[in-house]
């Protein structure tokens, strides 16, 4: 179309996203050149952009500085569990939410949204309660079935709709096949839909990665912590080593950033599909 | 329903009952062990209305709530606009936005928080750099400077996936309904009036609604920058209800303070939902 | 009102060259029809006019201005869109009165415009409601509204019937016709569909690859169309087509192919080569009734009938006449079976011959009739 601006607004217009991109991106910048300055230097004053001498070994240092291989294991375990233990429960059900109609369904569903408004700061009492009488306090299984449950809500949402696309003639065929709700799902629906699933599991594994309320209150033990309450653990020292903390924080940020980029495009194909009923 | 059981046992367990319980702990006295002790009834709730630092937490939280995502909608939505365009480099910068992201919000606030430091932070550094002022800014001992300072975390961390949002609803947006208006005169500012804004409405409203809930329960920005200190200063409602009940043991309480929580975001989402959802909806 | 002309006008996507070349003259109140299958550059054209599609080269003039640079809203013109492309978030109301609005119009003037377009349209019930609301054939018509109340100088239309079921859309073409008539507005009209373009246009533009392959009014160019491509696009069922031998017999050319022989009515004007596509249409060939063949045809063979198609105002018959397949009318009063063998005829003053390698048609000196008419 002949629609193009002058080009001094163009000009203020990609001005002004270059000006927004910096200010996001300029605190990673730091982060990294942080993470790289020699222990001895990042006390200097005024602090330098970026140190005279990166010391990229301080990536290997952290290791033994911290746990740093218990809390990735643990970290592992947790959000791992979680994402499967979710997935176990949020894809039959959304499948069944998707295709059927059934007495209380819009009651489900209304439900499922309401819980995402009580989020786990809420429940954190009653939960922690609840995880003692239960025993779990300071166990992987607590934290996996919290957070499986606290994306449970979402894991349906998006599910429902990924399940939602796929077509009804397919369903009719296999009908005519003679194939149960089960084999239906697991045969048609699941690799129909896998993108989106595969989508909302790596979510569901990045969220309880990211985590941090529920583990700080129900783990103390050290050897259970995951990443997030470890490097939390940093501010409780005598001094901030600030430049571990910054190659820490790159190294527990570098898997989810990856699993990221896969699937930010079809995520919020997911969450958007809702809106534009 | 079998393919409902096991998404049903897990909510149950997990979510309703701790709900349940919670309403029902925040009408009794609840000891240090979290042993009920007896039914109080809204004494609790009492005992909140007249805390000084309920009061502030609550003030604080709508603040911070409100405030955030204003900010954060106007900036995504300049944002997504702009990445709407096809411009050389676009896939490039769209995967870079995504950064602020994907770190967990414990790590973003402790880099942000050495970022703050007064010696030897990068932002005292730049200002000093250029000139703007010499003064050693101390942001996090001062609540009128931290406050302001995890509005702008939240934000930063916030824009990232609202921006992915409003990119998406602009996507899903048929280009010939733009095509008919461009016949009909509408271009450049009037057309975004127009047709842009309007055609969003429900991307809006899912947006608004998960950040609204999303900033108001945010707990590791406040915490892990400030404790909600110095001394309560810059305590939300969810620091505060952490504090109640773990530093003082308080379940009771702070069991109350979780239903006043879920009671404001119930009552937005249904004025939220009945606002922006119901009007233009067929 | 205005007239439209397009100068070797070209439109490339990257390397892909969606019209080639183009150059059309549309004359003020004009109804033409760009006719073509999909993906023949015909919507392109359509909206280089619009301006929705920048010009890669050549120039496109509206009324004497050239319109090349002009934004779409400057050019005068409007659309109706193949899927409507009606404002949903707004009321059809405010639908048709938004172009009038953004173009400075009084609100009294809107109002009266817009409430006698809808009283036109029979839509003025409608004007509080929202597109969600109204069915296919309501939206069709508010889209049609939206572009009327304008009152410009050119309409383009981009397929507007597509989307409507086959008895509705057989009414809405007789409107639009009506329509024209009434307001005499150039109109530039986009479709595939062979019919539409057959009882609406004036002057039919046929497209293909690009390429403008013919320009004329409808019987021109179904009696004489320039090449295969044109034959067979036009007319329904397609032409028959058979690929043979053409001689000199005495004064009469005589086509062979595998499968029959016969002669021509007439010879070619010029030169040609000697194997040649022969071309009948279905409605000039017939399963013969009777004893002998209808007025004016001429034996072709025997065949076996394998189809009937039964169309109620008319029957044909799909038949195999030794290897070649062939499609014929079949006489109302005739009764036939698939399974039956039958005489075949033909009309020679109507069969075609075409260059196998050019699919050019090869004129022949047929009395009463005209030769190509290239695009002015």
């Amino acid at each position: 179309m002949n629609d193009r601006a002058p080009l001094s607004i163009q000009t203020a217009k990609f001005g002004l996203l270059a000006a927004i991109l910096t200010v996001m991106l300029f605190p990673f910048l730091v982060m990294f050149s942080t993470a790289l300055t020699p222990t001895a230097q990042i006390y200097d004053f005024p602090p330098p952009w970026f140190p005279a001498h990166p010391r990229w070994t301080n990536f290997l240092d952290v290791w033994s500085y911290v746990p740093l291989a218990q809390y990735f294991a643990n970290s592992l375990i947790i959000a791992g569990g979680a994402m499967v233990l979710n997935a176990f429960a949020a894809i039959p059900a959304a499948y069944a939410v998707a295709r059927f109609t059934f007495p209380g369904r819009r009651v489900f569903l209304h439900a499922i949204v309401a819980t995402q408004m009580f989020s786990p700061v809420v429940m954190l009492i009653a939960s922690f309660q609840m995880m003692t009488q239960l025993q779990l306090i300071n166990t992987y299984w607590g934290l996996i079935f919290i957070n499986a449950a606290s994306s449970l809500p979402f894991a349906l949402w998006m599910l429902t709709s990924y399940f939602s696309t796929v077509p009804r003639e397919v369903q009719e065929a296999a009908v005519l096949d003679r194939v149960g709700p089960v084999r239906m799902l697991w045969d048609h629906f699941v690799p129909i839909a896998m993108p989106g699933i595969a989508t909302t599991m790596i979510f569901t594994f990045i969220i309880a990665w990211n985590e941090f309320l529920f583990a700080l209150t129900f783990i103390n033990d050290p050897s259970h912590q995951p990443l997030t309450v470890g490097i939390y653990g940093f501010i409780g020292r005598y001094q901030i080593q600030w430049n571990y903390l910054m190659a820490t924080s790159l190294l527990a940020t570098i898997p989810v950033l990856v699993l990221f980029l896969l699937i930010q495009r079809r995520l919020v194909a997911g969450l958007t599909a809702g809106a534009v009923k | 329903m079998l393919l409902l059981l096991p998404a049903t046992a897990l909510a149950a367990t997990f979510l309703l009952y701790p709900i349940v319980n919670t309403f029902w702990m925040s009408f009794h006295s609840v000891d240090e062990f979290g042993r009920m002790q007896g039914f109080t009834g809204l004494d609790n709730y009492v005992v909140l209305w007249h805390d000084p630092a309920f009061q502030g937490s609550l003030l604080r939280t709508l603040i911070w709530t409100i405030v955030t995502v204003v900010i954060t909608t106007v900036i995504s939505l300049y944002l997504a606009v702009v990445l709407n365009e096809r411009f050389p480099g676009r896939t490039l910068v769209r995967s870079l936005l995504m950064l602020p992201w994907s770190a967990s919000l414990v790590i973003t606030t402790l880099l942000w928080r050495w970022l703050a430091h007064p010696d030897f932070g990068a932002v005292n550094h730049l200002l000093h750099s250029v000139s703007i002022t010499q003064a050693r800014i101390d942001w996090l001992a001062n609540p009128s400077l931290s406050f302001p300072l995890m509005i702008w975390i939240a934000v930063w961390v916030s824009i990232p996936p609202t921006t992915l949002m409003l990119l998406a609803g602009l996507q899903s947006l048929l280009p010939d309904i733009f095509e008919a208006g461009a016949l009909d005169g509408a271009r450049g500012l009037r057309k975004f009036l127009d047709f842009t804004l309007p055609l969003l409405r429900p991307i809006f409203a899912v947006s608004i609604l998960l950040n609204v809930i999303f900033v108001f329960n945010s707990f590791p920005i406040i915490w892990v920058l400030t404790q909600g200190g110095p001394a309560g200063a810059t305590d939300t409602l969810v620091t505060y209800l952490y504090k109640v009940g773990f530093t003082y043991y308080e379940m009771g309480q702070a069991a109350a303070v979780s239903v006043v929580i879920f009671l404001i975001l119930f009552v937005f989402a249904i004025v939220h939902t009945r606002l922006l959802w119901n009007d233009g909806a067929a | 009102m205005a007239s439209v002309s397009l100068q070797r006008v070209r439109k490339s996507f990257g390397t892909f060259q969606a019209v080639k070349d183009l150059t059309l003259h549309i004359e003020d109140g004009e109804f033409l029809v760009l006719l073509g299958p999909s993906g023949c550059g015909k919507t392109t054209a359509l909206r280089m006019v619009a301006g929705l599609e920048t010009i890669t080269e050549g120039t496109i003039r509206i009324g004497d201005r050239v319109a090349n640079d002009l934004h779409p809203a400057d050019r005068d013109v409007a659309m109706v869109f193949q899927s409507y492309a009606l404002y949903p978030h707004m009321t059809v109301y405010n639908n048709l009165a938004y172009g009038l609005r953004r173009n400075g119009l009084p609100k009294t003037e809107i109002q009266s415009r817009v409430t006698s377009t809808a009283r036109s349209l029979a839509i003025d019930s409608l004007l509080g409601r929202r597109p969600a609301q109204l069915s296919g054939g309501q939206r069709q018509r508010v889209a049609l509204g939206r572009a009327i109340v304008r009152h410009p100088s050119v309409f383009l239309m981009d397929e507007p019937l597509s989307n409507l079921d086959a008895q509705l859309r057989i009414q809405t073409r007789v409107e639009l016709m009506r329509l024209h008539q009434q307001l005499g507005v150039t109109t530039l009209y986009v479709t595939h569909d062979q019919v539409e373009a057959m009882t609406m246009g004036q002057r039919i533009v046929v497209m293909h690859d690009g390429q403008m392959q013919q320009v004329g009014a409808p019987l021109e160019l179904y009696h004489e169309p320039r090449n295969l491509f044109v034959a067979m696009f036009l007319g329904a069922p397609q032409m028959n087509i058979a690929l043979g031998q053409v001689a000199e017999e005495g004064d009469r050319l005589v086509f062979t192919c595998a499968d029959f022989r016969i002669s021509l009515s007439s010879k070619p004007r010029g030169g040609y080569p000697n194997r040649l596509n022969l071309g009948i249409r279905p409605q000039h060939a017939q399963v013969q009734a009777g004893v002998a063949p209808a007025r004016g045809h001429t034996v072709l063979g025997r065949a076996r009938v394998d189809l009937i198609e039964h169309l109620g105002s008319e029957s044909y018959a799909f038949v195999t006449l030794n290897e070649t397949m062939m499609v014929v009318q079949l006489p109302q009063d005739m009764r036939c079976r698939s399974g039956d063998v039958v005489n075949i005829t033909v009309d020679p003053k109507f069969l075609h011959l075409f260059d196998p390698q050019t699919g050019d048609r090869i004129p022949l000196n047929n009395a009463g009739h005209t030769t190509d008419v290239a695009a002015k």
